[in-house]
């Protein structure tokens, strides 16, 4: 049946107009037309401007009549408008008085916050034209892809094994022979592959509309260009970045991701996205105004009195999570992606900034956070937080999790790495991190899945790099090895960089294992990086953000040559998936059965300050609570630099310990495949090597 | 965009020339669903089509799940690679069944191909 009210009321020059309907906001398609619909508290007049597509030619600048001005919404239909043809912004004027937050200027035409595509970046890496006016141009989106019966898959978060994954850099490398590489379509070719590694979770890194070319510059020393490579800088929250779809150029990009998340789904695999709320790519006072800044300054960023921009981020400005309309944008846009993407979880970036009021203070309750957690769409995604931003506020343990968010547990990957290392007095943090760390997650009934574990993520060292340099190699960065984090915890092995010494790539190799061992007998979510499984390199550079080239790619020749580590690795991860007793939600406190302490002796840990050692058991009838039975685990590590004997607890009745890995020996005796376990002849007493991780099972 | 339609033997075959997009695909939709009302077995010439949008895409498509609610063949041949391209990575080609170029979309249509075929000559 035809709506009575959806006639033309207006006209403007050619263009056909009623008043449009204040929500959605944004630009949403409706019968014959387009509905526009944007919000400026403080903004005198504002006027929708028509853009041929792929240029900045103007076509039409039709102001929003005062009767189509709603509150402080402007909302307008214009009919007959041919969708795929015309890029869309909005002029708005109002004071310049930047000690007031407001910064308007008529002259520019902005982008909307809301505009669910991009033009302007369709292509990666092409250069930009930055005497166009108009750099980031709004586009209409069909919003009728067909799912089938696709729907977020709601794996159980503490079943998840997270592979962290930058789209581009996946597929990029000439040696992925995809079709289309550095795309969502390249990630689609390669899924049988994440399918035999064993994840069932990519978090990706942004894929928010960005600019690749924020920044970049020449890097003095080798003459390369560099660029936003990661896209830790947000354009448009609700746009995916074109240059990452190989269908971008023909508009296609929302189409492309959506048959990724299809496919992943298909196949078993969830996608979180990595988001980055706390700032935007605006920058402070000197950077470009392009969107929120010049269409309610005051409202979408943190001031100070003197109207400056907080720097939380420290990435120049501060978003105003905290004020109710970009808390409702941040909601709108979650929830957009969660049921138009069918997306299903989410990680945030500087997640404390979250937390923060409309003047920086930390607040104990915040709303957003607890709007997010409690919001009926985003019932069942997952919400990880990166629990600290660089204004300082640190609340790994600590912060506001309303029975839903986890953390990003940066204590995991520091005392693992430096347990691994060998430094002293770690046995005892290392005892509470394999359980889930109820130091950090216990005290307010969070449990183990409040803590995804990692050694490893983009910021930072790769494995292979971790166990290779012990400093950090940044030159290449351009700003004379001064960024990226100084304090690795990592350790070379005896020769800085690359070798070709064999018992240092052989040890490398052993510490690799040992760290992924830990890794995944830990309760908690592991998080594995990208290129990890076949040691990838970035040369000592532990900050590769600006990087388009292979500091970033992966390298698939590296599964050829260093197959063993990728063998290590896919069956380590089958052997989580094959025991639920290493994925409880439950503290072993809160369960009949207890995990138990050993060490060289059986039943005594030794948490002396010098110790190196730790054994422990998981019993298999404490499994998810008891409602899962499995093998009963064990799992001995040893970080001192000799080979010591451990003395066994008893394996329960009717059962003998069998050895299911021992980074100790070498390849491929060094794993097994779950279920062809060993029986190991002495069941009193073994040998741990040095620096080596052993797994045993009882059956 | 024009678009020519013929009929033999028992379907009907559309030559489209020219783009599909927002602009033209009223145009296509208008032309085809009739044919699909006459519950014919309908092979699309795509030969002449070097770009198809977003909008293109979904015409298409409507024209697909249309016939296939009436128990009707809907052939794509001679789909451009680029197009074809973009179709498997948006997700659109696995909707479709396709054919190299019209003869073999004939044959098929007297039941000469099977689907294996079709899987083959499109891999």
């Amino acid at each position: 049946m035809t709506e009575i009210d959806f006639y033309p009321t207006h006209n403007f020059e050619d263009y056909k107009l009623r008043v449009g309907k204040p929500f959605p906001f944004g630009a949403t398609l409706v019968p014959g037309g387009v509905n526009f619909s944007v919000f400026s508290r403080q903004a005198t007049s504002c006027t929708l401007v028509l853009c041929k597509k792929n240029s900045s030619e103007i076509l039409a600048e039709i102001p929003f009549p005062e009767c189509f001005h709603v509150g402080n919404v402007y909302c307008m239909v214009v009919f007959d408008l041919d969708f795929e043809e015309v890029e869309y912004g909005y002029r708005m004027d109002g004071p310049f008085a930047p000690e007031k937050g407001e910064r308007f200027n008529k002259e520019r035409i902005l982008l909307d916050p809301y505009a669910k595509a991009m033009g302007g970046r369709v292509a990666w890496g092409k250069t930009p034209d930055w005497s166009e006016p108009f750099q980031y141009r709004g586009r209409f989106v069909l919003e009728d892809f067909d799912w089938e019966n696709d729907k977020a898959l709601e794996t159980p978060i503490e079943d998840l094994i997270v592979y962290e994954m930058h789209v581009r850099s996946f597929t990029q490398h000439k040696s992925s022979g995809v079709t289309n590489p550095g795309t969502y379509a390249g990630i689609l070719e390669k899924i049988p592959y994440l399918k035999e590694l064993g994840v069932n979770c990519l978090e990706l890194m942004p894929i928010f509309e960005f600019d690749e070319f924020e920044n970049s510059r020449q890097n003095p020393v080798t003459g390369e260009r560099t660029y936003n490579y990661w896209g830790y800088s947000t354009v448009g929250f609700f746009a995916p970045k074109a240059g990452y779809a190989s269908t971008g150029k023909f508009d296609m990009q929302v189409d492309e991701l959506k048959n990724l998340v299809k496919q992943l789904h298909k196949n078993g695999i969830e996608v979180i996205l990595d988001v980055v709320f706390n700032h935007t790519a605006e920058g402070n006072e000197q950077g470009p105004t392009f969107s929120f800044r010049g269409i309610d300054d005051k409202t979408y960023y943190m001031l100070t009195p003197e109207g400056y921009y907080y720097n939380f981020s420290g990435c120049g400005n501060t978003l105003n999570c905290n004020n109710p309309i970009v808390r409702d944008m941040v909601l709108d846009c979650l929830r957009y992606w969660a049921a138009e993407y069918h997306i299903d979880g989410f990680r945030f970036d500087l997640a404390a900034i979250l937390g923060r009021d409309q003047s920086g203070r930390p607040l104990s309750n915040p709303p957003l956070i607890e709007s997010l957690a409690y919001d009926p769409i985003l019932a069942k995604c997952k919400l990880i937080a990166e629990a600290w931003d660089a204004g300082g506020l640190y609340q790994v343990g600590s912060f506001p999790a309303y029975g839903r968010w986890a953390e990003w547990n940066g204590k995991f990957r520091d005392d693992v790495r430096k347990f691994i290392k060998g430094e002293d007095g770690l046995v005892g943090a290392i005892a509470q991190r394999v359980q889930g760390s109820p130091d950090l997650y216990g005290w307010n009934q969070r449990g183990p899945t409040a803590s995804v574990n990692f050694i490893t993520c983009h910021d930072g060292f790769t494995l292979y790099d971790l166990v290779s340099y012990n400093h950090k190699n940044n030159l290449a960065n351009g700003e004379g090895n001064r960024d990226g984090e100084s304090n690795n915890n990592s350790w070379n092995c005896g020769a800085e960089g690359e070798t070709s010494d064999p018992g240092i790539i052989r040890l490398r190799r052993q510490q690799i294992k040992n760290a992924l061992s830990i890794l995944l007998v830990s309760q908690g979510i592991p998080m594995i990086l990208m290129g990890d499984e076949v040691a990838g390199t970035k040369r000592g550079n532990n900050n590769t953000y600006c990087h388009d080239n292979d500091l970033n790619w992966f390298d698939w020749t590296l599964l050829d040559k260093n197959h063993d580590v990728f063998r290590f690795f896919k069956n380590m991860l089958a052997f989580r998936h094959a025991h639920p007793v290493l994925r409880n939600c439950q503290y072993f406190e809160c369960s009949a059965a207890y995990i138990t302490w050993h060490g060289t002796k059986a039943w005594q840990a030794d948490y002396s300050p010098s110790s190196k050692t730790l054994a422990f058991m998981l019993p298999g009838s404490s499994a998810k609570g008891g409602t899962a039975p499995d093998n009963t685990i064990y799992v001995a590590m040893n970080s001192y630099w000799e080979a010591l004997a451990y003395d066994l607890p008893s394996s329960p009745a009717n059962t003998r310990w069998h050895v299911f890995s021992n980074t100790g020996m070498q390849p491929p005796a060094d794993i097994c495949t779950p279920g062809s376990e060993i029986l190991i002849d002495n069941q009193q007493q073994i040998i741990v090597g040095a620096r080596s991780v052993i797994v045993l099972i009882a059956k | 965009m024009e678009i020519a339609i013929t009929n033999v033997e028992n379907a009907s075959i559309v030559v489209i020339d020219g783009d599909i997009d927002s602009s033209t695909a009223p145009e296509v939709q208008r032309q085809i669903l009739p044919i699909v009302a006459e519950n014919r077995k309908i092979i699309i010439d795509m030969s002449k089509v070097d770009f198809m949008s977003s909008a293109g895409l979904r015409t298409m498509l409507l024209i697909h799940r249309n016939s296939a609610a009436k128990k009707c063949l809907v052939i794509l041949a001679g789909v451009k690679a680029q197009i074809a391209g973009t179709m498997k990575a948006t997700g659109f080609y696995a909707f479709f069944t396709i054919y190299n170029n019209v003869d073999e979309a004939l044959a098929a249509t007297r039941g000469e191909y099977h689907d294996g075929d079709r899987l083959l000559s499109n891999a």
